[in-house]
């Protein structure tokens, strides 16, 4: 009996002991680790919304990597450093069209960061449906949740498109390969993954994961405030999308599925109508300094007061991601210390300086009025030759960008400076491109005018005969190393040229291609699944 | 709310102790003849004799059974002569009577008397001057002490052998005794848990002498989970390391004594710093990512255990706790020994008790010692300009023939930037060195980053008790510069322990420590790492203008680049670790009715470290790049601290039932919560003699995070049938925060049980078994050493990391989380064997165990895309195997008065196998978990080899050949097999497509254990521990970095498969060296030419003391007085060429690099030589 009566107090003590204990388990919490389901406040979504940016403006990422692999595939550049193809960065091979058998590489670096950009951004929007993050009786809007869930959702939006986008053109046949559009896209997953069996889920098709960017994109564009404003938001959120960020990604996607009504109409509302740009170009002899060379946040950076840029990625010097001599866009691109005599001797065995320069190519198709023109005469350097005599068009001549870097401007060009991801022109550009395939040559010759004058060229007076082939030199001039040749000519449908990878000794630089110019859909343009990923996702698919 | 569980827990407890404690008041009126307690050991609260009441009705019994009777009752022991007692016969009846009343009654009429001697009662003789019964007798007197106990023993049991007659000692150890006049008697002294003794008297009237413990004693009292056992009850598995076996080691932490103490417990320390990390594994690894170190408790108190530190040094958090103060380790094994730890306890529980006040007039231990140490052993290294110069060029023109791209055997090829004359811009040239400074230096960086060590130790400690207290202090200071130059340890303690019985059913205790650390550090990379790799023979410490040669490099664009001048970094650099750590307990126990404990205790572990590290401006010029702010000098001030608060309520109830049943009930709960907290501060701009910087470059403050939180509750039932056949049945169950809700509370049970076979009738029959006793155990246990948060989907804001955009912080997604994990749990099986042979003068202990570790913990990579920091999930997933024999034996070899042998061997095989690892459809052989050259896959050792095999040189251009892997075969089934073809890894790295799982050389000895031998020549004695490993392998990527030439790289002399390389280059041998290519490919291999037997037997611990007779200590006011000489790690013999094959990676611990790699070694700090000479004395 009492024994009984022991156990049923120890039993019903024990009982009611270990229900009491879950919430004593509960209790635990960390200042370090937000956990997914503590995330209550504004300040909490800003700060996963400032790790959802910090994942694309990585220079392994958007500030890097992905101006990097839109011209080494294309045929602008070509090798400057011969240590470069000899001790293959993974990069070079990119250039050669070897990446292929990279489990990891180049295009997975940017894989990586672009996923914990758009990681990111999918636990915002997850955190903002499930209504967790609630604000209550706030009285400062900052930190209001009913005033700041459109931007969040905008933001979180507009990163996820940027990134799915991305990767689609790196990890998929470009669109039109197939009818449908039914070829495998990114590897980028639409929801935030919580479990192990989450790791499973299947790449989406090219059509539908554009479909997803343009929603994302539209509800971006009705969500993102106009610009910053200070009522609203911390400085510290400043250099953040707005509207036209999501705009003008739009209009490269509609580009990119060579959509031209469409993108003519994104193209109108992200510049305006007419020929005052909502985005003024800034003056020809500026575009070094107020394009290429701005650092941190400066007067117009996602201001009322508009100039070229439309979105950039912000870099401060000593708060930023990665602040080094490493930096791809330096390396790839930037001269920063004047070749000797005798190295210049022989412009086929350097090595040092950066891993590219202009192409033999380049050089013919701009063919640049270099009296005139401020891009040639201010953007790109053209000091180093063999001798000082040696022609402009000689391969002797070297043609290096001075736009990611120079290695004497500050602030530590190419490193903390910050990355334009989408300027005016390039859309004054394709409005021009896209009115003259409509014919509407009026339209067309007036926006192409505005980018030639700006440039210090005399405006065209009548069309000439091949307007849109007048357009696509002017944008060869004007975008060169920005990685979007290889898009562009994935749009067109046209092949790429092997361009200086004839010059390579023994054509090794296009061995793997048979040294004739490159379909615009083929494989060797196309980024393989990284096997690490297959191995793990067993819905995933390979390429081919 | 958070209180709310703590009240949740007291209710719990109190619902169950009211209802016990009603149940058993009833009882104790109604059938209190039935009540016997067990007569609890040491710690048992001793009740004034006039509150002992007594009720007992017996009929012509022997008196020894009546006392017996009166001991169970009393909860005293009661010392005489049994010969003498179990002769007389007595009738007693008595109901509630004090027991001195009944005492008297029984001993005045055989002319005895009794006298109190704190727990213990003393019956001797009324007088020993009493008129001689026999005609020719004389009285014998003397005193006898004890080798622990210099001071006299009381109730030492003194009889003449083959008579009748005896006595016992009294306080002071004194006796007296008649003895019958002639050349015959013999003395026979005997006292539990001593060695017996028989001294003929001869014609002396003075017979002292001194007892010497016996270790292995059954009747000894062992310290259990949640309390203590006697030995010969004890089913589990447990290891025990005593006092005075901590103190011979000179070690700042109590837990290196332990190496070569324990059978099956393998320890090693980070080699050379002083309080550095030690790694523990109790019966193998069994995880794989989660921490494989034991569970420690101090004082009932689970204690921070992980390692930590600053500067690339893991420290030893049990550095902070004095090893004087320590009165002994236990190791708990097998489940059944450490199921009440439940959750934690799949690695074994390490126990530590601290000392206790002993009863008696006050005792005072002072001790003083002092020594040096130095580095164990000592590498070749090519060690002068020249030659290192000429291999560098000879290697370099090897390459043509290698089929590298040929270079220019020209020092500006050769030589790092920032270096040579005439290589940098005329501004920084004099800062360089010219070529013949190069090649004429000779400069020895190993003597200038390493120096001979000091040590020194001063203790103090005082014990006094009495009838109602008991109180234990010490303090003690040791002072200690490590052997490398920039490390010092300086540690001050302080402990009180304190218990206090003002009733004689209630106790009350404290056991308070405070420590303070003082640790100052020079990351060894920058100094005695430096010095092997890129610290180059040929460098100047300093150039002719008296300037630091290649302090900071000298590179371009003003970044930091480090230079390789150990000395001038030392000099600019400054990290001191201020450190205090207060564990404490008080405890409060209750004895309401006989039988029945009722105990409570809190514990609080704080651990507080102030962190100031310093960049001098030289260190960190102005105007750097890299700078937050403008550089000019750079600190980091952190301070952390972690707070863990636990509770323990235990009940215990003891009863025997009818003559043969006895029962012990044991149930309680517990709780467990730490907090931490953690403050960063980074300046720059820092000002000449100060300790941080007037630019805040960045603060990151985390204030009180609550980390984990357990919550427990726990059973244990003993029984014993007869005293011969035990058993005993524990239950705990554990909740733990860091699993989701829904998995996140476990139940581990465990049984065993044992038989004493010796009490067998049949045994009786073999008089050379002394005590025999089989053991058998089964139960699980659980490991939750994983990451706080690692169930939860989190973000990590850590206020600076690389989520930054704009200038501002943001978090990281870090990890998906797995809202499905659950513990790591461990099924073990031991059988065991425990035996005295020969008169108890041989002794050991047999298991044999099988521990399979199923869920495990395991970090599953993700790979990196997709989107997380952490690229890994924590899942449970696959299994390992543990499986063993150990065997230790105590054997007592000689024994006179003069001089005595005795030897402890004990000697362990552990067996590790991957059972199996994550697998699906989709992967065609299961998850192969690589953590560098080491691997964990089904059918091998956890962190077996796994690396390219080394096939040779080509006779024809000197290159590294390599065997081919099968790829096809790999990619289907996961083995590794050869084609038969090689591939010339100096040309090429394909290592990632060519590893190999080595067979059969496996970083795990095949055995391992220690020989321990004391000698005692009257009153020298010598200890020897020697510690073994046999047939575990080494991979040395410092000697493979080494080996290959290489852009400011230093060589080692003599070079695998190479020879020495500085005779070859003295004589012009171009054959040997053109095996020496420049830069090759096969330089980042890791292959099986740097892989290594690292068998070894080292001399662990030597000592020799010299203890002054006690007559002689007497006569100067001491109690004891002796002197001592340790050496540590004397000896070492092995065929490792390395550094030292005793092997542990600086880094820490806890993580998958220390399970999978135990055998890795990089340019790791060997262990020290000490020598240590000592002073004790006690008055």
């Amino acid at each position: 009996m009492t024994t009984r009566l022991i156990l049923t107090c120890l039993l019903l003590a024990l009982l009611t002991g270990l229900t009491g204990c879950e919430k004593y388990l509960d209790d635990v919490s960390s200042k370090t680790l937000i956990q997914a389901e503590n995330v209550r406040t504004v300040q909490e979504l800003e700060i996963l919304t400032t790790g959802a940016y910090s994942g694309i403006a990585r220079n392994v990422a958007f500030s890097g990597n992905a101006l990097a692999i839109g011209e080494l595939f294309g045929d602008l550049v070509g090798i400057n450093n011969a240590n470069y193809r000899n001790n293959p960065g993974r990069s070079s091979r990119v250039y050669t069209y070897t990446h292929r058998e990279e489990d990891y590489g180049f295009q997975a670096e940017f894989l990586q960061w672009s996923t914990f950009g758009l990681t990111n951004a999918n636990n915002v929007l997850e955190i903002l449906r499930s209504g967790q993050v609630q604000t209550p009786g706030e009285t400062n809007p900052r930190l209001d949740i009913a005033r700041q869930r459109d931007r969040f959702e905008g933001e979180a939006r507009f990163v996820r498109a940027m990134c799915v986008f991305e990767q689609t053109r790196l990890l998929a046949y470009p669109w039109g390969h197939t009818p449908d559009n039914s070829q495998p896209g990114p590897i980028a997953s639409f929801q935030s993954l919580a479990a192990f069996s989450d790791l499973a889920y299947p790449r989406l098709s090219v059509k539908v994961a554009y479909d997803s960017v343009l929603t994302d994109l539209r509800r971006a564009e009705r969500l993102l405030p106009e610009n910053y404003d200070p009522a609203l938001h911390l400085p510290d959120y400043q250099p953040r999308a707005n509207k036209y960020a999501a705009l003008a990604l739009m209009a490269r996607v509609y580009a990119q599925q060579d959509n031209v009504d469409s993108c003519l109409a994104v193209c109108n509302r992200l510049l305006g109508a007419g020929s005052s740009y909502r985005f003024p170009l800034v003056a020809g002899n500026q575009m070094l300094a107020q394009l290429f060379q701005r650092s941190g946040i400066t007067a117009t950076t996602n201001s009322p007061t508009r100039d070229e840029v439309i979105f950039e990625l912000v870099n401060v010097p000593g708060r930023n991601v990665q602040t080094n001599n490493a930096a791809n866009l330096r390396v790839h691109y930037a001269l920063q210390t004047p070749y000797t005599a005798a190295q210049l001797a022989n412009v086929n065995t350097l090595t040092s300086g950066p891993n590219v320069r202009m192409s033999q190519w380049f050089k013919t198709l701009a063919s640049f009025d270099r009296t005139r023109d401020l891009r040639y005469r201010t953007l790109i350097d053209t000091t180093q030759a063999t001798t000082a005599a040696t022609i402009w068009s000689s391969p002797n001549r070297l043609w290096f960008t001075r736009k990611w870097g120079t290695g004497t401007a500050a602030p530590a060009s190419g490193v903390n400076t910050n990355v334009v991801q989408y300027r005016s022109a390039e859309f004054i550009l394709l409005r021009a491109e896209m009115n003259a395939r409509k014919s509407n040559t009026a339209a067309a010759l007036s926006d192409l005018n505005a980018i030639r004058q700006r440039a210090g060229l005399p405006a065209l007076t009548t069309a000439p005969a091949d307007l849109a082939g007048e357009i696509k030199t002017e944008r060869v001039r004007e975008l060169v190393a920005e990685g979007q040749r290889t898009y562009d000519l994935k749009r067109r449908k046209e092949a790429i040229d092997p361009a200086d990878r004839l010059l390579s000794p023994g054509n090794v630089d296009c061995a793997a291609t048979g040294c004739i110019p490159v379909p615009w859909n083929s494989r060797f343009t196309v980024f393989l699944v990284p096997q690490t990923y297959l191995d793990r996702n067993p819905l995933a698919v390979q390429n081919d | 709310m958070r209180y709310r569980c703590l009240t949740l827990l007291t209710l719990t407890l109190g619902t169950f102790l009211s209802a016990t404690q009603l149940v058993a008041q009833r009882r104790t009126a109604h059938h209190s003849d039935l009540v016997r307690a067990y007569v609890a050991a040491v710690d048992t609260p001793v009740r004034p004799t006039r509150d002992v009441r007594i009720s007992l009705s017996v009929q012509d019994q022997p008196l020894n059974q009546i006392l017996k009777e009166i001991e169970r009752q009393s909860g005293y022991s009661l010392l005489y002569s049994t010969n003498r007692f179990s002769s007389v016969r007595r009738s007693i009846s008595v109901s509630n009577e004090p027991l001195t009343q009944v005492l008297t009654g029984l001993l005045t009429p055989l002319n005895m008397q009794f006298e109190l001697a704190g727990r213990q009662i003393i019956l001797r003789e009324t007088s020993p001057n009493v008129p001689a019964v026999a005609a020719v007798e004389r009285t014998v007197n003397g005193r006898v002490t004890a080798t622990d106990s210099p001071d006299g023993i009381p109730g030492v049991n003194v009889s003449v052998k083959g008579t009748a007659r005896g006595t016992v000692t009294d306080r002071a150890g004194q006796y007296s005794l008649s003895v019958p006049d002639g050349a015959g008697p013999v003395l026979v002294f005997s006292f539990v848990g001593y060695e017996p003794q028989e001294v003929a008297v001869g014609g002396q009237s003075m017979v002292n002498v001194v007892l010497t413990p016996d270790e292995r004693a059954l009747s000894e009292v062992q310290v259990v989970a949640f309390g203590e056992q006697r030995t010969r009850d004890v089913t589990g598995s447990i290891a025990s390391v005593k006092a005075a076996d901590i103190r011979l080691n000179t070690a700042a932490s109590p837990d290196v004594a332990l190496q070569g103490r324990a059978a099956g417990v393998q320890i090693t320390q980070a080699g050379g710093t002083p309080g550095g990390a030690v790694r523990i594994n109790v019966r193998g690894v069994a995880s794989i990512n989660s921490n494989s170190q034991p569970l420690i408790v101090i004082d009932g108190v689970p204690v921070l255990s992980a390692a930590f530190g600053a500067g690339g040094v893991a420290m030893n958090p049990l550095a902070e706790i004095n090893p004087n103060d320590i009165a002994s380790m236990e190791i708990l094994k097998d489940a059944s020994a450490s199921v009440l730890f439940g959750s934690r306890a799949a690695n074994g529980v390490i126990l530590i008790t601290t000392k206790k006040g002993t009863s008696g007039k006050p005792k005072f231990d002072v001790s003083y010692e002092q020594g040096v140490s130095s580095a164990t052993n000592r590498v070749d290294f090519v060690d002068n300009g020249a030659d290192l110069l000429n291999i560098y060029k000879q290697s370099a023109r090897n390459n043509t023939l290698s089929g590298l791209t040929p270079l220019a055997p020209n020092l500006r090829n050769l030589l790092p930037t920032g270096i040579l004359q005439g290589t940098l811009a005329p501004g920084i040239d004099s800062q360089l060195a010219d070529s013949t400074t190069l090649y004429n230096s000779r400069t020895n960086w190993l003597d200038q980053v390493l120096r001979q060590g000091r040590y020194r130790q001063a203790s103090v400690s005082a014990s006094v008790g009495g009838k109602k207290f008991s109180l234990y202090g010490s303090g003690s200071f040791r002072d200690e510069d490590g052997i490398v130059i920039g490390q010092s340890f300086q540690r001050v303690s302080g402990r009180l322990n304190a218990s206090f019985t003002p009733v004689s059913w209630l106790q009350a205790g404290v056991n308070l420590s405070a420590n303070g650390i003082d640790n100052q550090t020079v990351p060894l990379g920058r100094t005695y790492q430096s010095a092997l790799s890129s610290s180059l023979p040929a460098y100047p410490v300093q150039l002719a203008n008296g300037a630091f040669f290649n302090g900071i490099a000298n590179g371009t664009n003003n970044t930091i680049g480090l230079g390789t001048n150990p000395v001038f970094y030392r000099n600019n650099y400054y990290n001191l670790a201020h450190t205090f750590r207060s564990t404490n307990t008080a405890f409060l126990q209750l004895k309401p009715v006989a039988g029945l404990t009722i105990r409570s205790e809190v514990g609080l572990d704080y651990q507080r470290t102030k962190n100031d590290e310093l960049q001098n401006q030289t260190l960190f010029p102005a105007g750097i790049n890299g700078a937050e702010q403008g550089g000019n000098g750079r600190a980091v001030n952190q301070v952390v601290t972690n707070q863990t608060v636990n509770f323990n309520n235990t009940v215990e109830y003891a009863r025997t039932l009818g003559k043969n049943h006895s029962l012990k009930i044991l149930a309680g709960n517990s709780t467990q919560s730490t907090l931490s907290s953690n403050a960063n501060y980074i300046t720059e701009n820092v000002p000449d003699g100060a300790s941080r910087g007037t630019d805040t470059a960045r603060s990151v403050v985390f204030d009180r995070q609550l980390s984990f939180r357990f919550v427990s509750f726990f059973g244990r039932a003993n029984y014993a049938y007869k005293d011969r056949y035990l058993a005993e049945v524990s239950l705990r169950t554990d909740g733990s925060s860091r699993f989701g809700p829904g998995k996140r509370w476990a139940t581990f049970p465990s049984v065993s049980v044992g038989w004493v076979v010796s009490d067998e009738a049949f045994m009786q029959a073999i008089p050379a078994v002394n005590f025999l006793k089989l053991r058998a155990s089964y139960g699980l246990t659980g490991n939750a050493e994983i990451g706080n948060f690692a169930w939860q989907r989190v973000f990590t804001y850590v206020g600076y990391n690389a989520a930054i955009y704009g200038g501002v912080q943001g978090g990281q997604f870090t990890s998906l989380g797995n809202q499905d994990l659950s513990w790591e749990s461990t099924r073990q099986t031991n059988l065991g064997l425990d035996f005295r042979l020969l008169g108890n003068r041989i002794s050991g202990t047999v298991d044999f165990y099988n521990k399979v570790s199923d869920g495990l913990l395991l970090d599953y990579s993700l790979g990196p895309l997709f989107g997380t920091i952490n690229n890994v999930i924590t899942i449970n997933l696959g299994s390992v195997r543990n499986r063993g024999v150990e065997f230790s034996f105590n054997t007592r070899n000689i024994e006179t008065k003069r001089f005595s042998w005795e030897t402890n061997f004990n000697i362990a095989r552990n067996e590790n196998r991957v059972l199996s690892t994550y697998t699906a459809s989709f992967l065609n052989s299961p998850f192969q978990f690589i953590s560098g050259p080491n691997i964990a896959t089904p059918g091998y050792p956890l962190g077996n080899y796994f690396m390219a095999q080394f096939a040779g040189f080509d006779p024809q251009t000197g290159n590294e050949l390599f065997y081919e892997r099968d790829r096809s075969v790999f990619a289907n089934t996961g083995e590794t097999v050869r084609t038969g073809n090689l591939w010339d890894g100096t040309v090429n790295n394909q290592a990632g497509n060519n590893n190999f799982i080595i067979q059969d050389r496996t970083p795990y000895p095949v055995f391992f254990g220690g020989l321990n031998n004391t000698f005692r020549f009257g009153p020298i004695d010598v200890s020897a521990l020697i510690y073994f490993q046999q047939g575990n392998w080494i991979y040395d990527q410092g000697e493979r970095a080494q080996s290959y030439p290489f852009t400011g790289q230093t060589l080692r002399r003599t070079i695998p498969g190479v020879g020495n390389v500085q005779a070859a280059v003295g004589q012009n041998d171009n054959a040997a060296l053109n095996r020496l290519v420049w830069s090759s490919n096969a330089r980042t291999i890791e292959s099986t030419r740097f892989l290594h037997d690292g068998s070894f037997a080292r001399l662990k611990n030597v000592q020799i003391g010299y203890t002054l007779p006690y007559e002689v200590a007497k006569k100067i006011r001491m109690r004891s007085l002796r002197i001592y000489a340790t050496g540590q790690n004397l000896l070492t013999f092995t065929k490792f060429r390395g550094w030292d094959p005793e092997v542990f990676r600086n880094g820490g611990a806890s993580d998958a690099q220390a399970n999978l790699g135990p055998g890795l070694t990089n340019n790791d700090l060997p262990q020290v030589r000490t020598i240590v000479f000592g002073i004790n004395f006690g008055f």
